[in-house]
């Protein structure tokens, strides 16, 4: 077994609103295996990105972490005081967010923004971070590298911009690079090709937890996956379990939304009914009021995380039966 | 689906200017046929004229170039008076379910707008009964008559800008990414209740879209549209199971397969991206990232040649000549 480079357990986080407690994160454990992809998928709403951005301390309020810790490489990093946070940050650990034009700032050329990094955590003089930078820029493919470090980043197209993020990103060579939906924004010809990248930058050593709402890139990406539903895991396995022997019901209706809508017909499957409302949680399994198999126990009591085996874990009460879809 | 020919663009332009004279080619030289009770589905990423070209075709922007007919009569020129007549044929489902409703405005008051509009139910209360019945229809329950948008939810909402737009049966929507902001559970729930309606009404559905395996189940026949002009135009099935322009083939490849076995499958990637609408290559648009393109290619912009029931703008014709990456797992 690798060594586990990330590893949050029981990480609980809420935004305390007018309207009382929104439990986003409940009760969430992931591990990250040095040098492996796991991912997160889910619905919108459904706590992936609240759940990396609370390990990573960006919450802003009225979000906050009630409960939990995650361990960085051996170091919990939850209760460091705010200054050290900053010195882990961008340098061990570090993130690309969904939107490039967002998140870069659009009055700072390029460069700089890439090199900040290296000047902070690094104290690296100008002239050895913009060689930095440019070696960089060539490993995640864009073109004429030493020109666009003194770029705004409106001069860059989506693409670009993406690889730009992922440069800032890895410019410290951090053990963990956490990924928050970095394709959504782009176009599927880009995408692929971003993509591949990180997939090269993995084979490279770096753990990544990226976070998906699109099946297709969890499965094209990850060695092992995490459902996320209202707040909670629902199932993990590994991606080819999970892919074949999905045992959740929420996520068998994933898989056959995506596969029925593939294969054509008539009919697309669904899951009835819609998110609840995370301010007012059903009792017992959150899935039930969705859930056709839904029976009394279901309502009234939470089922845990159960191991079916291999690291296969399913919260669902008949799991266990080994039914299979 | 019939053989009437509801609507047809014949080189059909849009551009939209720019400082220092330059412009936009959003739109170039497409020319299409939209039959009676078919769905025709318009994919390309973003950025490639979908949109315009939807709003081109019911008139809600005005063509710079090229000429279009409403029912065998010829709409171009016009005035907006004139055109109000076909108007209530015409009607749009937008992307975003929460910008397209008035946040004021009740869900009642919101689907009786168009009935008011045209004066189709007599009395309020008729109105009332009529909403209720296209609530019931879209799946919407009649208890959340007086509810306002945002205490619905996004696939309600979607639902409630569906009945909007088949309150005064028209005989066309068009639909913009009508489910790109939903999330997979719910957007099914959605082309379900499209097709449905389509099934008991026989509109037709300008079904505009980024996503391949949406447009793909939902239309009858697709084009696939690069930097403002259509590179293939044909019957759903065959766009996708034998596309015949490079751009349509690269598009196919590209998508993540939610299948991890297929992982290795190493596909050729498109190079680079997209180019400027406001400066077009030479020849033919897609010459800069297609790595067939040869000199015929750089000098002469290729157009729209029928065959077989099928419209491919390019000299060559090169997807068909590629290996296939669904049908022949086991190449190389």
């Amino acid at each position: 077994m690798e060594k586990n480079m990330l590893e949050i357990r029981h990480l609980s986080a809420s935004f305390f609103t007018q309207k009382g407690e929104v439990k986003a994160v409940n009760d969430v454990c992931i591990e990250v295996p040095k040098g492996k992809i796991v991912g997160i998928v889910g619905e919108s709403g459904c706590g992936k990105s609240m759940t990396v951005r609370a390990c990573m301390g960006l919450l802003k309020y009225p979000g906050r972490v009630v409960g939990g810790e995650a361990w960085l490489d051996g170091k919990e990093i939850l209760s460091l005081p705010e200054k050290e946070k900053c010195a882990i940050r961008g340098d061990e650990i570090a993130m690309v967010f969904q939107d490039p034009m967002t998140s870069l700032n659009p009055v700072v050329r390029v460069g700089k923004q890439v090199t900040e990094a290296l000047r902070l955590h690094r104290n690296m003089p100008a002239a050895e971070a913009r060689r930095e930078a440019v070696a960089m820029f060539e490993a995640v493919g864009i073109p004429e590298a030493k020109k666009r470090l003194s770029s705004y980043p409106h001069q860059l197209s989506g693409g670009l911009r993406q690889r730009v993020m992922i440069a800032m990103a890895m410019i410290c060579h951090p053990k963990v690079l956490i990924a928050d939906e970095p394709t959504t924004a782009l176009d599927v010809t880009v995408e692929a090709q971003i993509l591949r990248l990180m997939k090269k930058l993995c084979s490279d050593g770096t753990s990544v937890l990226i976070i998906s709402h699109n099946l297709g890139v969890i499965a094209q990406l990850c060695d092992y996956v995490y459902v996320m539903y209202a707040g909670r895991i629902v199932e993990q396995a590994d991606t080819f379990t999970l892919f074949e022997e999905p045992l959740h019901p929420y996520t068998r209706g994933l898989l056959s939304s995506v596969s029925s809508l593939r294969r054509g017909g008539d009919k697309l499957d669904t899951i009835p009914g819609v998110v609840p409302n995370l301010l007012h949680l059903p009792a017992g399994c959150s899935f039930s009021l969705r859930c056709e198999r839904c029976e009394e126990k279901c309502r009234e009591c939470l089922p845990d995380l159960m191991d079916v085996g291999d690291g296969h874990k399913v919260r669902c009460h008949f799991a266990g039966r080994g039914e299979k879809a | 689906m019939s053989d009437h020919v509801l609507l047809e663009a014949v080189n059909l332009s849009k551009e939209f200017p720019l400082s220092r004279g330059k412009r936009v080619h959003a739109v170039s030289d497409v020319s299409l046929k939209v039959y009676e009770g078919e769905t025709l589905g318009i994919v390309g990423e973003s950025g490639c004229g979908k949109s315009t070209l939807g709003r081109l075709l019911i008139r809600l922007l005005s063509p710079t170039g090229g000429r279009l007919w409403f029912r065998g009569e010829e709409v171009t020129s016009f005035s907006d008076q004139a055109f109000s007549k076909y108007r209530r044929q015409l009607q749009l489902i937008f992307q975003d379910p929460y910008a397209s409703l008035d946040p004021r405005m009740t869900a009642r008051d919101i689907i009786a707008e168009p009935l008011n509009a045209y004066h189709v139910c007599p009395t309020k209360k008729a109105t009332t009964e009529r909403v209720l019945e296209l609530m019931e229809a879209v799946g919407v329950p009649g208890e959340f008559l007086y509810r306002y948008p945002h205490q619905f939810s996004g696939g309600q909402r979607q639902r409630i800008g569906i009945a909007r737009a088949i309150a005064i049966d028209p005989a066309l929507i068009v639909c913009d990414e009508p489910v790109s902001a939903l999330d997979v559970s719910v957007q099914n729930q959605i082309l379900n209740l499209l097709r449905d309606l389509q099934k008991e009404r026989g509109m037709a559905y300008l079904f505009i879209s980024h996503d391949l395996s949406v447009v793909r189940h939902i239309s009858d026949r697709v084009a696939v549209m690069f930097l403002g002009t259509i590179c293939e135009i044909g019957p759903a099935k065959d766009i996708f199971e034998a596309p015949q322009h490079p751009y349509t083939r690269f598009l196919l490849d590209a998508i993540p397969q939610p299948d991890p076995r297929r992982r290795d499958e190493e596909v050729p990637l498109l190079k680079g991206e997209i180019p400027s609408p406001v400066n077009l290559p030479e020849g033919c648009l897609f010459h800069t990232r297609c790595p067939y393109a040869t000199e015929k290619c750089r000098r002469e912009r290729p157009v729209l040649r029928s065959e077989a029931g099928r419209e491919v703008a390019c000299h060559y014709r090169v997807g068909a000549t590629l290996p296939q990456k669904n049908s022949a797992p086991e190449h190389v």
